[in-house]
């Protein structure tokens, strides 16, 4: 076993920007709390109100009952459809509710131009596997048959989110090509959990104080999700185990290389890259799970840069 | 327990006419690896195709040039073409990468003295059962990252792609199906004894960064055998790579095999060497 502990010391000690070492000091003495707190402090913090964003709610029916959607879009959109954002949000239920990711969606419709789609999908413990994710592909199939009449197109969707929210999509990704209907355009993956097995050597070097995840809370998460451990093996669940990842659409995963989803995010883009799949992997130096202050601006641009050219303003594929 | 094996690899060796055998010495980089090589005696009018045979025997065991003298008799009868056999070096002595890195070099060796050893030049086809065919299939992802010869198929049986152990074949066949999950865990702690080694591509070859630019492969694997999943796996990247990948999986065969299954093992595989490096191969 290599002295991950020591690693962790030199690494935190080397940090320069003063921003990053005190998020981080932060992190380390105060665990998930502190770190829960400095998520809203990043991400979530925000206006539920923007002059530039008008927002509305919806309801889909989906095969587990009514899923609360909520539609966003720029106040001044013209005539041209813009691309569409559907948004499988991560942490399942502690940003449960379409209040609480608002503010992160409303700053994606200002950065991207996009519409974001934000569906209030069931959350483990009270739904496991696959509940949450039949609730976002009726979510995405109700979106695919709305588009039009939103303001989108159908063949111009991104599904996407963060860690447990990217699993969601891309699960949904391959729902959408094996179901024969309306595909994705593009997926956005970031930090994603793409294989709950548990067994990448990043799992044991990114553990311990400050790295806000740990393979202890990554198992409690998907054990709850999966309801049944065993479950973990499911394809849709470990999408890594999919059949075949041809025909998946252009994928952006963006990680940091200090997250315990380090390496099954790496392997999921080698595995994507060898069935020619479109796919960028941008690896951040010095990020842990989820966003810092530091590296915020940057995921957020990449993100909004990677919209634009799938499915936004940029979007120069069949029309 | 090595005694134990060399009853299950069909130990002693008994001669065939049909096939003769010689012992060279290979240079590797941990000294000498003794390394038999079997030639049918029958007159060949062309030069015959070329097996490299990395032994199984669950890293451990099989040690000995004398241990799979048989089953390589057999296999350069059934298949009229040479068999390289080298003696590679054995944990829990010898441990990873070292094992791998005698077999590499026994590749090496292999694809350089093909043709004096009655070989066609270019056509040789690695393989082996088990952690034999873990050995094989790294190898071969050795010899495309090295830009030299490569391995022109590789036939991998019943074989360990992932060192983690964690597929839902490794559970459901764990008990009472002859090979257990406990069992394949033994055998690749003698082999890594770090076991962090495990997310070593040349450990695990599932987790190479690419699979683009293998050879035509064979993957056989028993429906009950702990390490079916790992074999789909395996073809599953390999196929999305755009390799010639064919996955053979046999029912009711679990990780040991009946002389029926094992009939019609040899069968494919003859099918696959005929196909891929026999004498009217491309």
């Amino acid at each position: 076993m290599r002295d991950y502990e020591k690693l962790r010391q030199e690494r935190f000690a080397a940090i320069k920007d003063p921003v990053l070492r005190d998020f981080y000091r932060r992190i380390e003495e105060g665990g998930m709390a502190a770190a829960t707190g400095s998520f809203s402090m990043t991400s979530l913090e925000g206006q539920m109100t923007d002059s530039d964003v008008v927002y509305h709610d919806v309801t889909v029916q989906g095969p587990h009952g009514p899923v609360p959607t909520r539609i966003f879009k720029p106040k001044n959109a013209g005539k041209e459809p813009l691309g569409i954002y559907l948004h499988t949000h991560g942490a399942y239920s502690r940003l449960k509710g379409l209040d609480t990711c608002t503010p992160m969606n409303i700053k994606i419709v200002k950065d991207s131009g996009c519409i974001v789609v934000h569906p209030d999908y069931k959350p483990p413990p009270e739904a496991t596997f696959p509940v949450p994710l039949d609730d976002c592909f009726a979510a995405f199939l109700w979106t695919a048959e709305n588009a039009e009449r939103i303001g989108g197109k159908a063949n111009r969707i991104c599904a996407g989110g963060g860690c447990v929210g990217a699993n969601l999509a891309a699960a949904v990704a391959i729902m959408a090509r094996d179901a024969g209907g309306p595909k994705l355009a593009a997926q956005y993956l970031y930090c994603p959990v793409v294989d709950m097995r548990l067994d990448y050597s990043s799992y044991y070097e990114n553990d311990g104080p400050g790295y806000v995840l740990s393979y202890a809370f990554c198992k409690e998460v998907y054990t709850r999700y999966l309801g049944d451990w065993e479950k973990r093996f499911h394809p849709l669940a470990s999408v890594l185990l999919t059949e075949t990842v041809r025909g998946l659409p252009t994928t952006l995963i963006d990680v940091g290389e200090w997250d315990v989803l380090r390496d099954e995010s790496i392997a999921y883009a080698n595995r994507l890259r060898d069935a020619d799949v479109d796919v960028t992997i941008v690896i951040r130096p010095e990020m842990t799970h989820g966003p810092t202050p530091v590296h915020l601006p940057l995921i957020d641009a990449e993100m909004a840069r990677f919209l634009r050219r799938t499915v936004g303003s940029g979007y120069s594929g069949a029309t | 327990m090595r005694e134990r094996g060399k009853q299950l690899a069909g130990y002693p060796p008994v001669d065939d006419p049909s096939v003769a055998w010689h012992d060279v010495v290979v240079d590797g980089p941990h000294g000498p690896i003794p390394t038999r090589i079997f030639t049918p005696t029958a007159k060949a009018s062309r030069p015959r195709a070329i097996y490299l045979h990395t032994h199984g025997g669950g890293y451990v065991m099989w040690g000995g040039l004398d241990v799979p003298h048989n089953l390589n008799t057999a296999t350069a009868k059934d298949n009229d073409c040479i068999v390289v056999a080298p003696d590679f070096r054995l944990p829990p002595e010898h441990p990873f990468p070292v094992p791998l890195e005698d077999c590499f070099a026994a590749f090496q060796w292999t694809a350089k003295n093909a043709a004096a050893i009655g070989g066609r030049p270019g056509k040789i086809c690695i393989g082996g059962g088990c952690t034999g065919g873990n050995l094989a299939a790294a190898v071969t992802l050795m010899a495309r990252d090295a830009g030299g010869p490569m391995p022109a198929a590789q036939c991998l049986q019943a074989t360990v792609f992932d060192a983690r152990c964690e597929y839902l074949s490794m559970y459901e066949n764990s008990e009472g199906y002859m090979l257990s999950r406990d069992d394949d865990q033994w055998v690749i702690e003698q082999y890594l004894q770090d076991m962090e080694h495990r997310f070593d591509w040349r450990a695990s070859p599932i987790l190479a960064k690419t699979m683009k630019g293998l050879p035509p492969t064979l993957i056989r694997v028993g429906e009950w055998d702990v390490l079916r999943d790992e074999g789909i796996a395996y073809a599953n990247r390999c196929r999305d790579a755009g390799v010639d990948v064919t996955l053979t999986l046999v029912p009711g065969e679990s990780h040991s095999q009946n002389p029926q299954h094992a009939r019609e093992a040899a069968v494919e595989m003859a099918a696959f060497l005929k196909k891929y490096v026999g004498p009217d191969a491309a």
